[in-house]
């Protein structure tokens, strides 16, 4: 089963999953760096919009994963997409009345 | 055209939606630029809600249109609705909806693999696929385990609620980027990975503050240490204080035995010129006892030549700190102790005191959470827009100036 496996990810390792393991190696450095130092004022208006953020990434990926099909996959797409642009919507929101409590402009 | 444009367009409009988040996070890290960060934040999201609306109609049935629509919808009452104060809330719950909608398309994928129609170069297939939804799916568990505990969980009421949400933001992230490893989506392995690692380096940011660890402060271990006798106490350095310092409008210091001690009334001046410079109001409250003797601090702060119209009594100051931007106690303990009003128990109940609690934010410089003379303990540092600054006075003070220095000069308004 692993070998099956390890086999697999050979295969793919000169395509797909090689560009995206690139991808995401660059992307969690820059995570890093982006958030260093924060003044405690702000806290919680970046913690919500980190969740907004990646609440966003999901629902982009939403379309390209189905909800062609009626039945039970479907539904649970529309309520996946449904509650992941609730995440982004809700999480700016409160990003906002976070960061005006707090005295930002 | 309409193919052209989801071919070309769409890719284009994600990337830029990326650049704006990581511009408008990157802003929102200081206090002068965090209003424009929200926007820069809202510029993205519009993009990308653009994309996916002209991808999400090529689909049949519209299903993801309405759960879009739905969601939006969704999204403005709770983000209305919900309360920002630390209350138990539904709220933070929102930061896991990510890993929530993770774990609804994992479990969707598993029960129909024939619903993914839109295969790329890069889609990864066959058992490789399988682990990579496998491990959305995890992740979005851990997020909505994490987002439960920031909203009703130990750390909901207290100033740790922050890492808590950072961490089911990271999670969220990470459910993300495992869906785009599947889907074979650049865009989403690239913003799921960064804001992976930003809410974790945000959630650590946050425990450190608060002398802890993320899942210490998620699960509520914290504070629980013998022998102390405090818990959810912020700390943070000069240059977080500095960084809150160089917006502010009004700033209010209240010196106390401490300042005198560490003969800090110079570098208070300096620091006071400083944020005056800056276009600041600046203002300094004495409390009738404060230092060894009554009128110590005054003599202090003459020798210093800060101007006598800046000093006020300490119940003038009450007036003045509510609409203050910051309020510093400079070695001060039992002057700003507010249970001289809330607590009848205390041995400081019906002395006159400082509410510094009433500025938008608090910084206290001491050396340590010892008590002062009175010998009782201070409720004020466990406030949530409290944060402690360990340290000799004077050492502080003067890093903080360096630390405003150090700024970019503040545009007029």
């Amino acid at each position: 089963m692993i070998g099956e496996v390890m086999g697999e990810i050979a295969g793919e390792m000169t395509g797909g999953l090689l560009i995206s393991l690139y991808l995401f190696t660059l992307a969690a450095f820059l995570g890093m760096d982006v958030i260093r130092k924060v003044p405690p004022t702000l806290y919680g208006a970046l913690a919500a919009a980190v969740g907004a953020a990646a609440a966003l990434a999901v629902v982009v990926a939403l379309p390209s994963a189905g909800a062609s099909r009626p039945g039970v996959a479907a539904a649970l797409t529309t309520v996946a997409v449904m509650i992941g642009s609730a995440g982004v919507v809700g999480g700016l929101l409160r990003l906002r009345r976070l960061s005006h409590k707090r005295g930002g402009k | 055209m309409t193919a052209g444009l989801a071919a070309y367009g769409v890719p284009v409009l994600y990337i830029a939606s990326a650049v704006f988040f990581i511009m408008g996070l990157k802003l929102m890290c200081r206090v002068r630029s965090v209003g424009r960060g929200g926007v820069l934040l809202g510029i993205g999201f519009l993009l990308a809600v653009l994309g996916i609306a002209i991808e999400a109609a090529r689909l049949d049935p519209k299903f993801a249109l309405i759960g879009l629509a739905g969601g939006v919808l969704l999204g403005l009452s709770l983000g209305y609705v919900t309360n920002i104060d630390l209350r138990p809330s539904v709220g933070p719950l929102l930061a896991a909806a990510g890993g929530i909608t993770a774990l609804l398309l994992g479990i969707a994928v598993f029960l129909h693999q024939e619903s993914w129609p839109l295969a790329n170069d890069l889609a990864l297939s066959g058992g490789v696929r399988g682990a990579a939804v496998g491990l959305a799916v995890v992740s979005g568990a851990f997020a909505l385990a994490f987002g439960l505990l920031a909203g009703f969980g130990p750390a909901a009421r207290g100033a740790g609620r922050p890492a808590v949400v950072a961490l089911a933001a990271s999670a969220s992230g990470l459910a993300a980027a495992m869906m785009g490893f599947a889907l074979g989506n650049p865009i989403v392995v690239a913003v799921g990975g960064l804001t992976t690692t930003a809410g974790l380096s945000l959630s650590s940011i946050v425990a450190n503050a608060l002398g802890s660890k993320p899942l210490d402060v998620a699960f509520g271990t914290l504070g629980r240490r013998a022998g102390d006798e405090y818990s959810d106490v912020k700390a943070c350095g000069p240059e977080e204080t500095a960084m809150v310092l160089e917006s502010a409008r009004k700033v209010i210091f209240v010196p106390g035995y401490g300042m005198a001690v560490a003969q800090a009334q110079h570098a208070l001046a300096d620091l006071g010129k400083m944020l005056e410079a800056r276009g600041a109001k600046v203002l300094y409250a004495i409390h009738p006892v404060a230092g060894l003797i009554p009128g110590h601090i005054n003599i202090l702060l003459d020798e210093a030549k800060i101007d006598t119209a800046q000093i006020l009594e300490w119940e003038a100051a009450n007036r003045e700190l509510a609409d203050t931007d910051v309020a510093l106690a400079v070695g001060a303990n039992d002057i700003v102790n507010p249970d001289a009003r809330g607590n009848s128990q205390s041995a400081v109940f019906g002395m006159p005191f400082v509410d510094v609690g009433r500025a938008a934010a608090v910084f206290v410089l001491k050396r340590s959470l010892r008590p002062g003379a009175a010998g009782v303990k201070n409720p004020l540092f466990e406030r949530p827009n409290t944060n402690m600054v360990f340290g000799d006075a004077k050492k502080v003070l003067q890093a903080i100036g360096v630390e405003l220095k150090a700024q970019a000069p503040r545009k007029a308004a």
